[in-house]
């Protein structure tokens, strides 16, 4: 965690954009690998046994091998040295949780970005669909598609800004070299980053994983700068 | 409703939520096990020690064959497995062992070779079973379409959101941190 927050609620007040930015704030003081107070630090140290496990750290470790059993192991939040890191399904996992805050006040136009991950809803303040750009992975401030997510949730896998953090849990030491942005649209934010984390580990394949998974969409960018959308992406791209 | 956004769990945030994972369940429910380092179970439980007149397999004395059953709710349970009964044609079978195709059993491969004594089935044993309730990902690329590439090219950037891969706290920090160096300088 630790990344750059953007939330636009459509006519409300500011309590609601604070309250939302503290829920944030919580859920890095508990998932937070680069804290050694966190719950997540205390965990892989071996302070806290499962049965003292919050019941949000529990929710996430559900998803977690939910997600690792769909993807035969491709998503498995166990590091090489044995550590857990679930961050690749915290992002989405905490957004959408922040979205049903911004829902249950009866705020139906909003987006929430955390990053790079997206949930939104309703239209932007011109009255048009919200408008998402995938960023150019080898060119970072230029964007290379338009998509209009409709309140879908959009989540983009990449290797470009951090280098790679990311790795097939089959293979540790085998760096992903061949793809470099992996751009998944799912019915929600949580659906979309899941799977987007998982695909992206499996290589070039991870677009026809997406393919063949029914409530899924995506856009993959590889290293000779050539792209590969799903067969139903193009509907997304439409404003 | 005032929404607790320090509570212990997301239940009482996701509860109306319409996409849950069918997963997911009231915080009071059972704990998770840890979850171990993923690690292949040993053989079946089934096998006998092999008797001194049995041919090169043990003689498994009941026939156990997992049959495909609804996904379970929690993921440690245990696979379920199923008595069948067989019923041989009216003149028997030639004596001797055949192993049947590995066969999609929905939860994973099974493979069954059976033993056929006196023109009888004897015994069953399963070669291979699927020995943990996981969906196996295969792409199926005979049954996806083709899908076309194309060149990258910059659009428009009047956008509301942008996504894409971001940097981490530490590199953004000494990002701006330098940022703001520079321009108090």
């Amino acid at each position: 965690m630790g990344m750059p927050i953007t939330v636009e609620l459509g006519g409300s007040a500011d309590d609601l954009v604070g309250k939302v930015f503290d829920y944030f704030d919580g859920v890095d003081r508990r998932f937070s690998t680069y804290r050694p107070d966190s719950e997540i630090s205390a965990i892989n140290r071996g302070d806290i046994p499962v049965r003292d496990w919050s019941g949000q750290m529990i929710d996430v470790m559900r998803i977690a091998e939910q997600t690792r059993r769909e993807t035969d192991g491709y998503f498995d939040i166990h590091r090489p040295d044995g550590a857990l890191d679930p961050s690749g399904i915290v992002k989405g996992w905490a957004i959408r949780n922040a979205a049903e805050i911004v829902r249950r006040a009866d705020i139906g136009d909003f987006f929430i970005e955390a990053g790079g991950d997206i949930q939104s809803g309703g239209r932007n303040a011109s009255g048009r669909d919200w408008s998402v750009g995938i960023r150019n992975p080898f060119h970072t401030d230029e964007i290379v598609k338009v998509v209009h997510p409709r309140g879908h949730g959009v989540a983009t896998s990449g290797t470009y800004a951090r280098g790679q953090h990311i790795y097939n849990p089959r293979a540790p030491h085998d760096p992903i070299s061949d793809i470099v942005s992996l751009t998944v649209i799912g019915s929600d934010v949580l659906e979309a980053d899941r799977f987007a984390t998982a695909a992206f580990a499996m290589g070039r394949d991870g677009i026809l994983f997406i393919e063949q998974m029914p409530e899924l969409e995506g856009y993959l960018i590889d290293s000779n700068r050539r792209a590969t959308p799903t067969s139903g992406f193009g509907a997304f791209c439409q404003s | 409703m005032p929404i607790e956004v320090n509570a212990d769990t997301t239940s009482s945030i996701a509860a109306a939520a319409k996409s849950e994972p069918a997963i997911v369940s009231p915080p009071q429910a059972a704990k998770l096990v840890p979850l171990p380092p993923p690690k292949q179970d040993p053989a079946p439980a089934a096998e006998s020690a092999p008797t001194p007149d049995a041919p090169t397999f043990a003689v498994t004395p009941a026939v156990y064959i997992p049959i495909p059953q609804p996904r379970p709710e929690y993921p440690q349970a245990k696979a379920r497995v199923i008595h069948t009964g067989m019923k041989l044609a009216a003149g028997g079978y030639a004596d001797g062992v055949y192993t049947g195709p590995a066969a999609d059993a929905y939860y994973g491969i099974i493979q069954i070779q059976a033993l056929v004594q006196g023109g009888r089935l004897t015994a069953l044993k399963v070669l291979k079973y699927p020995n943990d309730r996981r969906t196996s990902v295969s792409i199926n690329r005979q049954a996806l379409p083709m899908l076309r590439d194309e060149a990258i090219s910059a659009q428009s950037a009047d956008v509301d959101i942008i996504s894409g891969a971001t940097l981490t706290s530490k590199a953004f920090i000494q990002s701006l941190g330098g940022a703001l160096k520079k321009a108090s300088s």
